[in-house]
Protein backbone atom coordinates (compact mmCIF):
# COMPACT_ATOMS: atom_id res chain seq x y z
CA UNK A 1 0.00 0.00 0.00
CA UNK A 2 1.31 3.42 -0.97
CA UNK A 3 2.21 5.54 2.05
CA UNK A 4 0.24 8.77 2.34
CA UNK A 5 2.35 11.79 3.22
CA UNK A 6 1.41 13.78 6.32
CA UNK A 7 1.34 17.43 5.25
CA UNK A 8 1.68 20.51 7.41
CA UNK A 9 -0.26 22.97 5.26
CA UNK A 10 0.68 25.93 7.44
CA UNK A 11 4.32 25.08 6.74
CA UNK A 12 3.73 24.88 2.98
CA UNK A 13 2.11 28.33 2.96
CA UNK A 14 4.90 29.64 5.19
CA UNK A 15 7.53 28.26 2.82
CA UNK A 16 5.93 29.93 -0.20
CA UNK A 17 5.67 33.24 1.70
CA UNK A 18 9.34 32.96 2.72
CA UNK A 19 10.35 32.68 -0.95
CA UNK A 20 8.11 35.61 -1.97
CA UNK A 21 8.96 37.94 0.96
CA UNK A 22 12.50 39.00 -0.15
CA UNK A 23 11.02 40.35 -3.39
CA UNK A 24 8.05 42.16 -1.84
CA UNK A 25 9.90 45.45 -1.28
CA UNK A 26 10.87 47.53 1.72
CA UNK A 27 9.13 47.15 5.08
CA UNK A 28 9.58 50.70 6.39
CA UNK A 29 10.28 54.03 4.79
CA UNK A 30 11.42 57.50 5.82
CA UNK A 31 11.07 60.50 3.53
CA UNK A 32 12.55 63.94 4.04
CA UNK A 33 10.67 66.71 2.27
CA UNK A 34 9.68 65.95 -1.30
CA UNK A 35 12.28 63.17 -1.81
CA UNK A 36 15.17 65.36 -0.66
CA UNK A 37 16.28 62.22 1.15
CA UNK A 38 14.73 58.83 1.73
CA UNK A 39 15.49 55.63 3.58
CA UNK A 40 13.73 52.37 2.71
CA UNK A 41 14.60 49.33 4.79
CA UNK A 42 13.82 45.67 5.30
CA UNK A 43 16.06 42.66 6.02
CA UNK A 44 16.57 42.53 2.22
CA UNK A 45 16.76 46.23 1.26
CA UNK A 46 18.61 49.23 2.58
CA UNK A 47 18.01 51.98 0.09
CA UNK A 48 19.31 55.39 1.15
CA UNK A 49 18.94 58.28 -1.27
CA UNK A 50 20.10 61.85 -0.74
CA UNK A 51 19.04 64.38 -3.42
CA UNK A 52 18.47 61.46 -5.77
CA UNK A 53 21.90 59.89 -5.22
CA UNK A 54 21.91 56.36 -3.78
CA UNK A 55 24.27 55.85 -0.87
CA UNK A 56 25.49 52.26 -0.90
CA UNK A 57 27.74 50.03 1.13
CA UNK A 58 29.32 46.86 -0.23
CA UNK A 59 29.10 45.22 3.19
CA UNK A 60 25.40 46.02 3.59
CA UNK A 61 24.70 44.85 0.01
CA UNK A 62 26.27 41.45 0.71
CA UNK A 63 24.54 41.08 4.08
CA UNK A 64 21.18 41.82 2.42
CA UNK A 65 21.91 39.41 -0.45
CA UNK A 66 22.70 36.64 2.02
CA UNK A 67 19.60 37.53 4.02
CA UNK A 68 17.55 36.98 0.85
CA UNK A 69 19.30 33.66 0.23
CA UNK A 70 18.71 32.62 3.87
CA UNK A 71 14.99 33.32 3.63
CA UNK A 72 14.72 31.45 0.34
CA UNK A 73 16.61 28.44 1.67
CA UNK A 74 14.41 28.51 4.77
CA UNK A 75 11.37 28.64 2.47
CA UNK A 76 12.47 25.58 0.48
CA UNK A 77 13.33 23.71 3.71
CA UNK A 78 9.92 24.59 5.17
CA UNK A 79 8.10 23.34 2.08
CA UNK A 80 10.05 20.05 2.12
CA UNK A 81 9.59 19.65 5.87
CA UNK A 82 5.88 20.35 5.61
CA UNK A 83 5.26 18.03 2.64
CA UNK A 84 6.97 15.20 4.53
CA UNK A 85 5.88 16.25 8.00
CA UNK A 86 6.21 12.78 9.57
CA UNK A 87 9.83 12.19 8.57
CA UNK A 88 12.57 12.33 11.18
CA UNK A 89 14.33 15.28 9.48
CA UNK A 90 11.17 17.32 9.03
CA UNK A 91 11.18 19.16 12.37
CA UNK A 92 14.85 20.10 12.06
CA UNK A 93 14.39 21.54 8.58
CA UNK A 94 11.29 23.47 9.61
CA UNK A 95 13.02 24.91 12.67
CA UNK A 96 15.84 26.29 10.45
CA UNK A 97 13.77 29.25 9.30
CA UNK A 98 10.42 29.18 11.03
CA UNK A 99 11.21 31.99 13.47
CA UNK A 100 13.31 34.11 11.09
CA UNK A 101 10.52 36.51 9.99
CA UNK A 102 9.47 36.98 13.63
CA UNK A 103 13.02 37.86 14.68
CA UNK A 104 13.38 40.00 11.55
CA UNK A 105 10.33 42.07 12.50
CA UNK A 106 11.44 42.37 16.13
CA UNK A 107 14.98 43.40 15.13
CA UNK A 108 13.67 45.99 12.67
CA UNK A 109 11.38 47.54 15.29
CA UNK A 110 14.20 47.67 17.85
CA UNK A 111 16.54 49.25 15.27
CA UNK A 112 13.88 51.82 14.33
CA UNK A 113 13.19 52.78 17.95
CA UNK A 114 16.89 53.04 18.84
CA UNK A 115 17.60 54.87 15.55
CA UNK A 116 14.78 57.35 16.16
CA UNK A 117 15.95 58.08 19.70
CA UNK A 118 19.48 58.57 18.34
CA UNK A 119 18.31 60.88 15.53
CA UNK A 120 16.07 62.97 17.80
CA UNK A 121 18.14 63.20 20.96
CA UNK A 122 21.80 62.44 20.19
CA UNK A 123 22.38 63.45 16.56
CA UNK A 124 21.45 67.16 17.04
CA UNK A 125 23.99 67.45 19.86
CA UNK A 126 26.73 65.79 17.79
CA UNK A 127 26.03 67.95 14.70
CA UNK A 128 25.73 71.15 16.77
CA UNK A 129 29.05 70.37 18.42
CA UNK A 130 30.68 69.81 15.02
CA UNK A 131 29.29 72.94 13.36
CA UNK A 132 29.09 75.39 16.27
CA UNK A 133 32.68 76.52 15.88
CA UNK A 134 32.72 79.27 13.27
CA UNK A 135 28.96 79.69 13.17
CA UNK A 136 27.84 83.15 14.15
CA UNK A 137 24.72 83.41 16.26
CA UNK A 138 24.78 79.78 17.37
CA UNK A 139 23.17 76.69 15.96
CA UNK A 140 19.92 75.04 16.99
CA UNK A 141 18.97 71.70 15.54
CA UNK A 142 15.58 70.21 16.25
CA UNK A 143 15.09 66.87 14.55
CA UNK A 144 11.74 65.16 15.05
CA UNK A 145 11.70 61.77 13.40
CA UNK A 146 8.31 60.21 14.14
CA UNK A 147 8.44 56.95 16.06
CA UNK A 148 7.75 54.11 13.59
CA UNK A 149 4.99 55.90 11.68
CA UNK A 150 3.77 59.47 11.23
CA UNK A 151 4.98 62.88 10.12
CA UNK A 152 6.65 65.80 11.83
CA UNK A 153 8.60 68.96 11.14
CA UNK A 154 12.31 69.35 11.73
CA UNK A 155 14.28 72.59 11.82
CA UNK A 156 17.90 73.69 11.82
CA UNK A 157 18.54 77.29 12.84
CA UNK A 158 21.94 78.87 12.31
CA UNK A 159 22.85 82.54 12.67
CA UNK A 160 20.91 83.89 9.69
CA UNK A 161 19.27 80.84 8.14
CA UNK A 162 16.49 78.46 9.09
CA UNK A 163 16.11 75.15 7.31
CA UNK A 164 12.82 73.36 7.85
CA UNK A 165 11.32 70.27 6.34
CA UNK A 166 8.76 67.58 6.92
CA UNK A 167 9.83 64.06 7.83
CA UNK A 168 7.41 61.22 7.11
CA UNK A 169 7.82 57.63 8.23
CA UNK A 170 5.64 54.60 7.79
CA UNK A 171 5.40 50.86 7.34
CA UNK A 172 4.90 49.54 3.83
CA UNK A 173 2.62 46.77 2.52
CA UNK A 174 5.54 44.32 2.53
CA UNK A 175 5.67 44.69 6.33
CA UNK A 176 2.12 43.37 6.54
CA UNK A 177 3.20 40.39 4.44
CA UNK A 178 6.13 39.88 6.86
CA UNK A 179 3.76 39.92 9.85
CA UNK A 180 1.48 37.39 8.12
CA UNK A 181 4.53 35.23 7.28
CA UNK A 182 5.73 35.38 10.90
CA UNK A 183 2.23 34.44 12.12
CA UNK A 184 1.92 31.52 9.70
CA UNK A 185 5.45 30.44 10.68
CA UNK A 186 4.55 30.29 14.37
CA UNK A 187 1.31 28.45 13.52
CA UNK A 188 3.22 25.94 11.39
CA UNK A 189 5.67 25.31 14.23
CA UNK A 190 2.84 24.67 16.69
CA UNK A 191 0.92 22.53 14.17
CA UNK A 192 4.06 20.50 13.43
CA UNK A 193 4.07 19.19 17.02
CA UNK A 194 1.25 16.77 16.21
CA UNK A 195 3.51 15.08 13.62
CA UNK A 196 6.34 14.90 16.15
CA UNK A 197 4.03 13.25 18.67
CA UNK A 198 3.02 10.67 16.03
CA UNK A 199 6.69 10.09 15.21
CA UNK A 200 7.49 9.56 18.90
CA UNK A 201 4.61 7.05 19.28
CA UNK A 202 5.94 5.18 16.23
CA UNK A 203 9.43 5.10 17.72
CA UNK A 204 8.08 3.81 21.04
CA UNK A 205 6.18 1.03 19.21
CA UNK A 206 9.31 0.00 17.30
CA UNK A 207 11.34 -0.06 20.52
CA UNK A 208 8.64 -2.15 22.28
CA UNK A 209 8.64 -4.68 19.40
CA UNK A 210 12.40 -4.99 19.74
CA UNK B 1 20.44 8.89 15.25
CA UNK B 2 23.74 9.55 13.47
CA UNK B 3 21.96 11.09 10.48
CA UNK B 4 19.99 13.32 12.84
CA UNK B 5 23.20 14.61 14.44
CA UNK B 6 24.80 15.15 11.02
CA UNK B 7 21.76 17.09 9.81
CA UNK B 8 21.90 19.23 12.97
CA UNK B 9 25.58 19.98 12.41
CA UNK B 10 24.97 20.69 8.70
CA UNK B 11 22.18 23.16 9.41
CA UNK B 12 24.26 24.90 12.06
CA UNK B 13 27.22 25.21 9.67
CA UNK B 14 24.88 26.58 7.00
CA UNK B 15 23.62 29.22 9.46
CA UNK B 16 27.19 30.22 10.35
CA UNK B 17 28.12 30.46 6.65
CA UNK B 18 25.06 32.61 5.89
CA UNK B 19 26.00 35.01 8.71
CA UNK B 20 29.79 35.20 8.25
CA UNK B 21 29.85 34.65 4.46
CA UNK B 22 28.68 38.12 3.40
CA UNK B 23 31.07 39.85 5.81
CA UNK B 24 34.08 37.86 4.58
CA UNK B 25 33.13 38.19 0.89
CA UNK B 26 32.54 41.96 1.20
CA UNK B 27 35.89 42.57 2.88
CA UNK B 28 37.85 40.26 0.56
CA UNK B 29 36.26 41.93 -2.50
CA UNK B 30 37.64 45.27 -1.24
CA UNK B 31 41.11 44.01 -0.23
CA UNK B 32 40.13 44.14 3.48
CA UNK B 33 39.81 47.94 3.30
CA UNK B 34 37.32 48.92 6.02
CA UNK B 35 36.40 52.32 4.54
CA UNK B 36 35.83 51.00 1.02
CA UNK B 37 33.74 48.12 2.35
CA UNK B 38 31.53 50.35 4.45
CA UNK B 39 31.06 53.43 2.24
CA UNK B 40 31.21 54.13 -1.48
CA UNK B 41 33.13 57.42 -1.59
CA UNK B 42 32.08 58.31 -5.16
CA UNK B 43 28.45 58.65 -4.06
CA UNK B 44 29.36 60.85 -1.09
CA UNK B 45 31.37 63.08 -3.46
CA UNK B 46 28.42 63.25 -5.84
CA UNK B 47 26.18 64.48 -2.99
CA UNK B 48 28.79 67.04 -1.90
CA UNK B 49 29.05 68.21 -5.52
CA UNK B 50 25.27 68.72 -5.66
CA UNK B 51 25.36 70.90 -2.55
CA UNK B 52 28.39 72.93 -3.58
CA UNK B 53 27.70 76.54 -4.49
CA UNK B 54 24.85 76.78 -1.99
CA UNK B 55 25.57 80.39 -1.17
CA UNK B 56 23.28 83.36 -1.64
CA UNK B 57 26.21 85.44 -2.82
CA UNK B 58 25.81 83.38 -6.00
CA UNK B 59 22.54 85.21 -6.69
CA UNK B 60 22.67 88.51 -8.56
CA UNK B 61 19.74 90.93 -8.52
CA UNK B 62 19.42 93.69 -11.11
CA UNK B 63 16.55 96.12 -11.54
CA UNK B 64 15.05 96.64 -15.00
CA UNK B 65 14.83 100.41 -14.40
CA UNK B 66 13.20 101.16 -17.74
CA UNK B 67 10.15 99.04 -16.94
CA UNK B 68 9.28 100.36 -13.46
CA UNK B 69 5.57 101.06 -12.96
CA UNK B 70 4.38 103.68 -10.50
CA UNK B 71 0.93 104.94 -9.53
CA UNK B 72 1.20 108.53 -8.38
CA UNK B 73 -2.21 108.49 -6.64
CA UNK B 74 -1.54 105.44 -4.49
CA UNK B 75 2.29 105.68 -4.52
CA UNK B 76 2.30 102.00 -5.39
CA UNK B 77 5.38 100.82 -7.27
CA UNK B 78 5.96 97.66 -9.29
CA UNK B 79 9.65 97.12 -9.93
CA UNK B 80 10.79 94.38 -12.35
CA UNK B 81 13.89 92.58 -11.13
CA UNK B 82 16.12 90.09 -12.94
CA UNK B 83 17.75 87.41 -10.86
CA UNK B 84 20.76 85.45 -12.12
CA UNK B 85 21.81 82.29 -10.31
CA UNK B 86 25.28 80.77 -10.32
CA UNK B 87 24.08 77.90 -8.11
CA UNK B 88 24.33 74.49 -9.74
CA UNK B 89 20.72 73.47 -9.07
CA UNK B 90 17.28 74.91 -9.63
CA UNK B 91 15.04 75.98 -6.76
CA UNK B 92 11.89 77.96 -6.06
CA UNK B 93 11.69 81.34 -4.35
CA UNK B 94 8.58 81.43 -2.18
CA UNK B 95 9.06 84.77 -0.50
CA UNK B 96 11.42 87.67 -1.01
CA UNK B 97 11.80 90.92 0.84
CA UNK B 98 14.18 93.42 -0.72
CA UNK B 99 15.20 96.87 0.39
CA UNK B 100 15.20 99.22 -2.62
CA UNK B 101 17.35 102.32 -2.36
CA UNK B 102 17.24 105.37 -4.61
CA UNK B 103 17.69 109.10 -4.08
CA UNK B 104 18.48 108.52 -0.43
CA UNK B 105 15.16 106.72 0.11
CA UNK B 106 15.02 103.16 1.37
CA UNK B 107 11.84 101.08 1.21
CA UNK B 108 11.20 97.42 1.82
CA UNK B 109 9.29 95.72 -1.00
CA UNK B 110 7.96 92.17 -1.36
CA UNK B 111 7.84 89.78 -4.28
CA UNK B 112 4.55 89.94 -6.15
CA UNK B 113 4.64 86.36 -7.47
CA UNK B 114 3.75 83.45 -5.18
CA UNK B 115 6.54 81.24 -6.47
CA UNK B 116 9.40 81.87 -8.87
CA UNK B 117 11.49 79.04 -10.30
CA UNK B 118 15.20 79.85 -10.49
CA UNK B 119 17.20 77.92 -13.08
CA UNK B 120 21.03 77.69 -12.93
CA UNK B 121 22.92 80.21 -15.07
CA UNK B 122 19.76 81.84 -16.36
CA UNK B 123 18.04 85.17 -15.81
CA UNK B 124 14.58 85.00 -14.22
CA UNK B 125 12.23 87.93 -14.01
CA UNK B 126 9.97 88.73 -11.06
CA UNK B 127 8.43 91.87 -9.56
CA UNK B 128 8.84 93.75 -6.30
CA UNK B 129 5.74 95.62 -5.19
CA UNK B 130 4.79 98.00 -2.42
CA UNK B 131 4.14 101.59 -1.47
CA UNK B 132 7.15 103.89 -1.86
CA UNK B 133 7.83 107.42 -0.69
CA UNK B 134 9.06 108.79 -4.02
CA UNK B 135 8.58 107.96 -7.69
CA UNK B 136 11.39 105.47 -8.54
CA UNK B 137 11.05 105.87 -12.32
CA UNK B 138 14.13 107.17 -14.09
CA UNK B 139 16.29 106.73 -11.03
CA UNK B 140 19.17 104.44 -10.27
CA UNK B 141 17.66 101.78 -7.99
CA UNK B 142 19.85 99.60 -5.81
CA UNK B 143 18.65 96.45 -4.06
CA UNK B 144 19.57 94.76 -0.83
CA UNK B 145 18.24 91.34 0.17
CA UNK B 146 16.40 91.39 3.52
CA UNK B 147 14.62 88.05 3.56
CA UNK B 148 14.48 85.08 1.22
CA UNK B 149 12.44 81.93 1.59
CA UNK B 150 13.45 79.29 -0.92
CA UNK B 151 12.39 75.70 -1.42
CA UNK B 152 14.07 72.69 -2.96
CA UNK B 153 12.63 69.14 -2.85
CA UNK B 154 10.30 70.02 0.03
CA UNK B 155 13.07 71.55 2.15
CA UNK B 156 12.50 75.21 3.00
CA UNK B 157 15.39 77.56 3.65
CA UNK B 158 14.71 80.97 5.18
CA UNK B 159 17.56 83.47 5.09
CA UNK B 160 17.84 86.84 6.76
CA UNK B 161 21.24 88.16 5.74
CA UNK B 162 22.90 90.23 8.42
CA UNK B 163 24.43 93.61 7.60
Amino acid sequence: MKRKNAINWFGVVFGVLMIVLPFAGSWWMLKVGDNAASVAISPFNFDVKVVGVSVRSVLVDYILLFSKITFMIAGVFSILASLFADRWWSAKLLRFGVMKPFWGILTLIIILIVGTIFANAVLPKIVSGMIREGTEGGLQIKINVPFLSGSSKSTIVTGDATVSTEIRTGFQMAFLLAVITAGVGIASRIYHRRFLEKEEIKKEKVEKKK
Amino acid sequence: MRAEVLLGIGLRLLSIFLILGPILIAFSANNWDLKKTLIQEDEIKEIEEKFSGLNFENLELSVDEGAIEYNEATKFARIPVMIYSRMKFSFDILELEVSVNYDGHSTSLSMQENRVKITPYENTRFHLVGVVAEDPRGKSVETELKLAVVEKLGVTLEIKPRK
